[in-house]
């Protein structure tokens, strides 16, 4: 993995427990954070809920049920990932419309911009999903370290 | 020539990408050639003229001239191998 992607998963950024009526609370709740470290501009809430809307990002693999919403990258600042484990799953629509909705267990925001690293690092995490030891590995973790580093651990 | 295939989501950057990224691999994998590329939603219709496949990640409507694959199978391996089946003997029907 090249430094670029391993700056992408940060520890800060691994947000436990969260308490959310919906996605979009959800969303408010992460923004906020994100606001706080300077990552994002005032347009990303509202450009995050749009596109979610438009264009749903819940993804059913038989590991786990998961989330990745994101905006276009003109509302990011500086390109990050985002994980949230919330208390209880929160329902998102499936991407493309495809079967029912999705109960995320995990929501990942990716604040990606443009550039072949951060594309890899979705791959990267696409395919610790289709694994499901690597799945609960993940899972299983209580701190944003310990995430991170199970995280990097199943990255080849 | 080397047969085109189109993958879109939202905004043509992350999903696409990463889809786009697994599909070349793929097909590289299985001996086909291809060039897959990534577009952003906007672009589909103007990208899919000359296309022989469309790999799709959002909600499709319309309808397509070419044959349209479940790209959401690409992201989470369900029914992968599948999908990849049908492109590969869509692109090498196409080629022939």
């Amino acid at each position: 993995m090249s430094t670029d992607e391993v700056s992408l998963f940060r520890p800060d950024l691994v947000f436990f427990g969260v308490e959310a009526t919906d996605r979009f609370d959800l969303f408010r709740q992460l923004g906020v954070e994100l606001d706080r470290r300077g990552l994002v501009r005032d347009t990303w809430y509202d450009a995050i809920c749009d596109r979610e809307r438009r264009y749903p990002t819940g993804l059913v693999s038989p590991a786990i049920q998961v989330a990745i919403p994101h905006t276009d990258p003109e509302h990011i600042v500086e390109p990050y990932i985002a994980i949230v484990r919330p208390a209880s799953p929160v329902e998102f629509e499936a991407m493309a419309g495809v079967g029912d909705p999705v109960q995320a267990e995990l929501v990942i925001n990716l604040g990606i911009q443009r550039e072949e690293g951060q594309v890899q690092a979705l791959q990267d995490l696409m395919n610790i999903f289709m694994d499901d030891d690597a799945t609960a590995s993940i899972l299983s973790q209580t701190t944003g370290e310990d995430m991170i580093r199970a995280i990097r651990s199943h990255i080849i | 020539m080397v047969p085109k295939v189109i993958v879109s989501c939202g905004s043509g950057i992350a999903t696409s990408q990463a889809v786009a990224r697994k599909v070349s691999k793929l097909l590289r994998s299985r001996g086909v050639e291809a060039d897959v590329v990534p577009v952003d939603i906007k672009e589909l219709k103007q990208s899919l003229v000359g296309a022989t496949a469309y790999v799709a990640i959002v909600k499709t409507e319309d309808e397509f001239k070419v044959p349209v694959f479940n790209g959401v199978s690409f992201l989470t391996g369900i029914g992968q191998e599948a999908e990849l089946d049908r492109l590969v003997d869509s692109l090498t029907a196409a080629k022939a």
